[in-house]
């Protein structure tokens, strides 16, 4: 009976729309997935780890297929009131309910087994370069579908058919679908899961609650792979063991539980009759006759529209407001909204604990609107339009005089009230967190913002989304269409199908920004329009959809759309025409603005205009350019405006061998307005498409000869664009790189197509990376030099009167002319040409420092950290002018940016972005002062970068990057002890070792690494504070003193990596050399070990204490293991009170990688530690460490 | 035979939906008429197994129905008053997988009977046709037919003519009749001459009470010669209620008509007819709702 039951299941899902609907999608989305690397890393398309990670995204998606066949198939005897037929026969329920969650399974396994074919299918048969693919195995799927695929799915489905069968509604099916998928992200982000990189490192063989809450095993596997190596993820198939087994097995527990405790509930059959109340016989008997002659008087036709209206709001306001779902949907949001504000504001990886600044706040509170807010929409008005025809009221309602359109408009009112209910009870929540945490300064404005921001494109949503189910010929399809659409417009998928314009993307508003500094400024014109577009273009929407809903029964859509005219009444048409005139109205008017008055892009374009930049002007790119040897500017700033006026003068010098007769000028921005004059003849012409100017010189430019060239150029915003990225000219705190708007000169490979996968297809050789780096050979170019070598630079930059202007150097004179503000700015030596101009209202406040002044520029109200950042920059200045060398300038300025999250450091000025840290809250017990480490970082680039000049080389950016972290960390060191630098440093090599695992470009040792962040941020400082344990802080700061003395302020034979090596090496002695050269010049890593690890009490009261040490060293290049062979401390240690202090050190040689080690205490040890200062970047850290108990 | 002892049930919200019911119902067909919420749905589903009772019992051909209901699920073929179907299946497959459920295994004998059923009720030529295509009395038919798989012993049918046209109403009847002679065919309806033509057997349900039972004819002979016709153009009718038993007033129009229950003339102008049915059914309603009303009458007699 069983099978007999089975084969009718199987042949009703397969003729269900709602099955091959869900084949289709997800099938569709497998096929996007296919050919493409989803998961970080350098890895191949066809590798296990690729695989695996493609089918747990699946496994994610695929529980909305799930959810809409579960719900369609296992309510359906209530559905369709078909249970009375079916209970009254004698079927063993559990055999029946078993046949439907078999064939639920197994249809839905045929969906997943159809989109995984769409993954590999397409791959597979383009199979070509084994380089790009690897070499497909089948296991390489089949396991992942064993061990993920088949547990997920059997869970998924045992959830949704435990709560159909439980609840008998389709919405908490739908409720359950999303309660899983929310269930699992929640889990993932509060339980520190590695599909975060934030995240913590799991240790092996610690219990990570993320990877076993995890129901889809996505954290469990990244966890168990998250320190593979390219070649493990190349090859290896994931282990059946530790947390990824025990994940396995507890969700599998839970899906059978599930399940039986529905095949084994003791069926008490109450049976959901609906009671009925009896009408005394009293009422039944008619009242006293109705006089014939009782009027009905009508009121004015106007107020009976709106006592209908109001009476329908009430209705179904109060209808929607009582049920379950409701609760449930708005219980969900809350949830999630306060999951995000711990995750965002409490947990943040980038800047721990935030201050709970409205602006900081506000994203974490519309996030959630995304895909809850999809659901809401789409649910909510599926279920309001059906409510009326499954209870087969409409044709009640159909003879009330009231007009038809009334109702449709009572259900946008009754959307627009729980959109606004959803956004009351998240801004609640907002300011409630706020007061919780001790902030009194909400900004009332911007929370109110959330509502033409987020609420209208919402309301837009379940307006489209009503009319869709008001002409869908049944519930399913109307769902089905209605979240097809949205979900095409709202996620990527439209990016990915070419739509881009904002007018294409229904209710997408537009990029827009918001800073403190000047609220959404030049974004409120756009998202204005594009609201006003989107309303009148989905009010003709609904008209239309209005119309067609009023066709007969048994006529088609595109039939009834013929005598749209005829359906529409007289007065739906004449609102249909003017809203359709209006939109074209409104639609031409930011047509103007975005693709006349400004240029509209798509990425096809850019890239077609970066190639031909390339391939047009090739006869530059290798010529020589005359170079910059003094820029002199004047910088004018119109804030209100959005508008800046640059004047310059540019001193430029041939400065090669040979004549230059001919050469080019590139213009950074497209947009910029460029007029200029040589002091010599010449003939120019000027291609706007590709942004540059050819010039021609009438006489050449011979060697050592200098030519004068003057311009004007200017950059002001119009209008409005589609999605303006550009924040550099804000009402207030505007900012420049200088790059980005003085004219280049020569060919700007910057201009060129920068991704060396697409170069290929175009047939492009692949972008060169820096000159190699080889001994003895001294490098003449150093690292900024592009268009100049060395500058002298001098700026006057003015702005409004109620602003600072900012420019590189030494301020020299500030005055007031013409209702402006000017401010002169020079440096007094040569410096590369790295500038940058801002401007804003800020607040000042100055300290000084011996012969220094160090000032602060920034946003009155991000104040709290202002104290501390001067403090650290004092820090700073004192230590690095005592170890390095004098601090060239008598002031250094710090200046707050809007919005943007990064530092950077000009000479004598560095600009700190609001969202590094200015807002971070530092209070005690927040976590590590990061914000410090970030300020030292950045003044020590005074020194690395500003003073030390750097070749062009591999390895360059060791000497930048790297030695400003280590100097920062050392006054770190200074202000907070070494516990600080043990935090770092810890973290640090797990970023490191992490890091190496997603290499693209492939890891280089150290000495030459090319930008890698792992390496310049992460192994650079690990290994220099190894160094300098091992050699002492003054011996490694007397070798970077040198470095200085030789390479600050040189003209040729610049700075290499070699350098340092070399100076460090001199300065350590030979004994250190073996280290020093395995740290910096190769990619080795580490095992070390403590086991056996035991105490025992000896008669004269002291402990010897035993242990094994073991170790292996890994090198990279080529890959080989082998023991460890350098001496390395051991440490014991004892804790009192909570505080550990060391018993006894001690420095050991093992043979053959082993050694037993024996130590005679006076007292009893807490733990032992191998390498406890971190000399040796270590694998798994776990096994250093033993603790003892007592 | 079908035995009902002292069945009750009394709903969440107070309502005494059956108020010990005492029945015993033999082979043929037996009426079931009583107003709206006088308990009779809940007396069917009660009796299909589908909802339990508080208390009291029901046996059928020596099964405990309550204690073994899947017992009697493989006698029983019930027709419900409302039910839909699944869309896009056809009627051969929804009857099939109905069958499978009744517990006709061998796919053989299923199919035979299946087809027979489906000829039996005129849906042979519509077999292959999805059933939610159907029209409501084709709908009707589909549900007997899966009433009477696997030859069941206890038939209910609920309201079965609601939606019929008059010759399908009549086909209907034809075949339940063909099918009630060797087994208790229950049927729940409001039309009052089905029941009388029909049923060998019937009872009047009111508030969850059985308030009469008995053959059709043996009810109606017991309020022979008292039951007064009256009709013209100026009928008080307000007034007669005050005055008389009244058990059922009709208006058509101008003209008024009105039955009276009385054992002797009540008035002038009132002449004796045959009781029908329906009088006994007003005259039962209305002794068990206002005893004072009787007391008027037996004042006057």
């Amino acid at each position: 009976m069983f099978l007999q039951l089975l084969s009718f299941e199987f042949k009703y899902l397969s003729r269900q729309l709602s099955w091959w609907f869900a084949l289709i999608m997800l099938t569709a989305f497998g096929f996007l997935l296919s050919g493409r690397v989803v998961i970080s890393g350098n890895v191949f398309i066809l590798s296990p780890q690729n695989i695996t990670y493609a089918l747990t995204i699946l496994s994610q998606i695929s529980i909305f297929t799930t959810t809409l066949i579960t719900a369609n198939s296992a309510l359906r005897d209530s559905n369709y009131d078909f249970s009375s037929l079916v209970e009254t026969k004698p079927v063993d329920k559990k055999v029946l309910l078993l046949s439907r969650f078999v064939s639920l399974f197994i249809m839905s396994l045929i969906i997943v087994l159809s989109a995984i074919t769409a993954i590999l299918l397409p791959t597979l048969m383009a199979n070509t370069d084994p380089e790009v693919y690897g070499v497909f195995k089948l296991s390489y799927a089949l396991w992942p579908i064993v061990v993920i695929i088949l547990p997920n799915l059997l869970f998924t489905v045992s959830l949704l058919f435990f709560s159909a069968v439980k609840f008998k509604t389709s919405i908490m099916t739908f409720l359950s679908g999303i309660g899983i998928y929310i269930f699992y992200l929640l889990s993932a982000a509060l339980l520190d899961s590695p599909m975060f990189t934030a995240s913590d490192p799991v240790a092996r063989g610690e219990i990570n609650y993320a990877s076993l809450l995890d129901p889809f095993a996505v954290s469990a596997f990244l966890e168990q792979t998250q320190f593979w190596t390219s070649e493990e993820k190349n090859l290896s198939l994931i282990n059946f063991s530790g947390n990824f087994l025990y994940n396995r097995m507890i969700w599998l527990f839970v899906s059978i539980a599930l399940v039986a405790s529905l095949l084994f509930k003791k069926i008490t059959n109450k049976g959901n009759h609906k009671t009925r109340f009896i009408e005394s016989e009293l009422s039944k008997m008619p009242l006293s006759e109705i006089s014939p002659r009782t009027k009905y008087t009508p009121k004015k036709p106007q107020l009976e529209l709106w006592s209908a209206f109001r009476a329908d709001l009430f209705l179904e306001l109060r209808m929607t407001l009582r049920g379950l779902p409701f609760l449930l949907l708005f219980a969900l949001v809350a949830l999630l909204v306060v999951a995000q504000i711990i995750n965002g504001m409490q947990n943040n990886y980038f800047v721990g604990v935030q201050y709970a600044y409205t602006s900081a706040l506000l994203p974490y509170l519309a996030k959630p609107l995304g895909m809850v807010g999809l659901f809401i929409v789409v649910f909510f008005s599926g279920e309001m339009v059906w409510r009326a025809r499954d209870t087969h009221f409409d044709g009640v309602i159909s003879v009330i005089p009231a007009p038809k359109w009334l109702y449709f408009i009572s259900k946008i009112a009754v959307m627009a009230c729980l959109i606004l209910l959803m956004l009351a009870l998240i801004i609640v929540i907002g300011v409630g967190y706020q007061l919780w945490d001790g902030f009194y300064a909400q900004d009332l404005h911007l929370f109110l913002s959330l509502i033409p921001i987020y609420g209208l494109p919402l309301l837009l949503m379940s307006v489209l989304s009503l009319s869709v189910q008001y002409i869908a010929i049944n519930k399913y399809v109307g769902f089905v269409v209605s979240a097809g659409l949205l979900l095409v417009f709202k996620t990527d998928i439209a990016a990915l199908l070419g739509i881009e314009h904002n007018m294409l993307r229904f209710t997408d508003i537009g990029l827009h920004y918001y800073s403190d500094f000047s609220g959404y400024d030049f974004y409120f014109k756009s998202t204005f329009w594009f609201s006003i577009y989107w309303v009148l273009v989905t009010t003709v929407i609904a008209i239309v959809c209005y119309g067609l809903s009023k066709r007969s029964l048994d006529e088609s859509i595109v039939s009834a759309s013929k005598r749209l005219a005829f359906l529409l009444s007289k007065g739906g048409l004449r609102a249909l025409q003017l809203n359709i005139l209006i939109a074209v109205l409104c639609g031409s008017y930011i047509f103007y603005n975005t693709n006349i008055l400004n240029h509209y892009v798509t990425a096809d374009e850019l890239v077609q205009t970066q190639l031909e930049y390339e391939t047009q002007l090739q006869g530059y790119k290798h010529a020589s350019a005359p170079k910059i040897t003094d820029v002199n500017v004047e910088v004018d700033f119109f804030p209100k405006q959005h508008k800046v006026v640059i004047k310059g003068k540019y001193l430029l010098t041939n400065a090669g061998k040979e004549n230059v007769d001919k050469f080019l000028i590139t213009l950074p921005n497209t947009e910029q307005v460029f007029h200029f004059t040589l002091n010599r003849d010449y003939h120019s012409s000027i291609n706007n498409k590709l942004s540059v100017v050819e010039v021609e010189l009438d006489t050449t430019l011979s060697p050592g000869d200098h030519i004068k060239l003057e311009f004007t150029t200017s950059l002001v915003k119009q209008g409005f664009k589609n999605a303006d990225r550009d924040i550099s000219l804000l009402t207030n705190g505007s900012y420049f790189h200088g790059s980005t708007l003085l004219p280049y000169m020569g060919y700007d490979d910057a201009h060129e197509l920068q991704n060396n996968e697409t170069r290929l297809v175009y047939g492009l050789s692949e972008r060169g990376t820096l000159p190699e780096l080889n001994k003895g050979k001294a490098y003449n170019e150093h690292g900024h030099d592009n268009d100049a070598s060395w500058i002298n630079f001098e700026a006057i930059v003015s702005t409004s009167l109620d602003q600072i202007a900012i420019a590189p150097g030494v301020l020299q004179k500030q005055w007031t002319e013409s209702n402006r503000a000017f401010f002169h700015y020079k440096v007094n030596n040569k410096i590369s040409n790295f500038l940058g101009f801002a401007t804003g209202q800020y607040k000042t406040k100055v300290v000084r420092t011996g012969k220094t002044n160090i000032k602060a520029y920034f946003h009155p109200s991000h104040d709290k950290n202002i104290d501390l950042m001067l403090n650290t920059a004092t820090e700073s200045l004192k230590y690095f002018e005592q170890e390095y060398g004098p601090y060239p300038f008598p002031e250094l300025t710090l200046v707050e940016l809007p919005n943007r999250a990064f530092a950077r450091a000009y000479p004598a000025t560095i600009y700190i972005s609001e969202h590094v840290g200015l807002k971070e809250n530092l209070a005690q017990g927040n976590g590590p002062d990061d914000f410090s480490y970030l300020i030292a970082h950045e003044v020590a680039h005074q020194w690395w970068g500003h003073q030390l000049a750097s070749a062009k080389v591999e390895g360059e950016v060791l000497l930048i990057e790297t030695l400003a972290d280590y100097s920062a960390l050392m006054v770190m060191k200074k202000l907070y002890g070494e516990k600080y630098v043990t935090g770092v440093v810890a973290d640090s090599t797990q970023q490191y070792l992490r890091g190496r695992g997603s290499d693209v470009l492939g890891e280089t040792p150290l000495y030459k690494m090319l930008g890698q962040r792992y390496l310049r941020y992460h192994k650079g400082p690990v290994v220099l504070n190894a160094i300098r344990h091992l050699i002492t802080e003054d011996k490694i700061n007397q070798a970077l003193k040198r470095l200085l003395d030789k390479k600050s302020n040189v003209r040729e034979n610049y700075a290499t990596s070699l350098d340092l090596l070399s100076l460090v090496k001199e300065i350590s002695g030979e004994s250190h050399h073996e280290k020093i050269d395995e740290w910096l010049t190769e990619i080795v890593t580490y095992d070390l070990s403590i086991s056996n690890a035991k105490i025992e009490q000896l008669a004269n009261g002291k402990y010897q204490l035993t242990a094994n040490v073991s170790g292996l060293t890994f090198k990279h290049d080529p890959l080989e293991q082998k023991h460890f062979t350098h001496d390395v401390t051991v440490g014991v240690y004892a804790e009192v009170l909570g505080k550990s202090y060391l018993l006894h050190q001690q420095s050991i040689q093992m043979i053959n990688g082993f050694k037993q080690v024996t130590f005679n205490l006076a007292e009893a040890p807490s733990k032992i530690v191998i390498d406890p200062h971190y000399l040796f970047i270590d694998r798994d850290r776990v096994n250093n460490e033993n603790k003892f108990t007592h | 035979m079908l035995t009902i002892k002292n069945l009750s049930k009394r709903y969440d919200n107070g309502v005494q939906a059956l108020n010990n019911i005492n029945l015993s119902i033999d082979k043929g067909m037996f009426g079931l008429l009583g107003p709206n919420g006088a308990g009779k749905s809940s007396f069917m589903r009660t009796l299909a197994t589908l909802q339990l009772p508080d208390s009291g019992s029901i046996s059928f051909n020596g099964i405990d129905v309550l204690a073994q209901p899947d017992q009697l699920k493989k006698l029983l073929g019930y027709l419900p008053q409302d039910f839909g179907v699944y869309p896009r299946v056809s009627a051969y497959e929804l009857l099939d997988y109905l069958a499978i459920m009744k517990g006709l295994s061998n796919a053989k004998a299923r199919k035979e009977q299946v087809l027979a059923l489906l000829q039996q009720t005129n849906l042979y030529e519509h077999r292959k046709n999805y059933v939610s295509t159907f029209s409501g009395g084709m709908r009707r038919r589909f549900g007997i037919a899966q009433a009477l798989l696997a030859d069941p012993k206890l038939i209910m049918v609920d309201e079965p003519t609601a939606g019929l046209d008059p010759e399908e109403r009549i086909r209907f009847y034809n075949l339940l009749s063909d099918v009630s002679e060797n087994i208790v065919l229950i049927l729940s309806t409001h039309i009052i001459e089905d029941i009388q033509e029909l049923c060998s057997d019937m009872a009047i349900i009111s508030r969850g009470q059985v308030l009469k039972k008995g053959s059709p004819k043996s009810l109606m002979h017991e309020i022979k010669d008292q039951v007064w016709f009256k009709q013209s153009k100026s009928l008080n009718l307000s007034q007669l209620e005050l005055q008389y038993n009244v058990l059922s007033t009709k208006n058509f129009g101008t003209n008024k008509a009105v039955y009276v229950q009385s054992k002797k003339q009540p008035e002038a102008g009132f002449e004796l007819i045959e009781p029908s049915l329906e009088d006994v059914y007003f005259n039962t309603l209305k002794m068990s709702n206002s005893p004072s009303a009787i007391l008027v009458n037996e004042e006057r007699a």
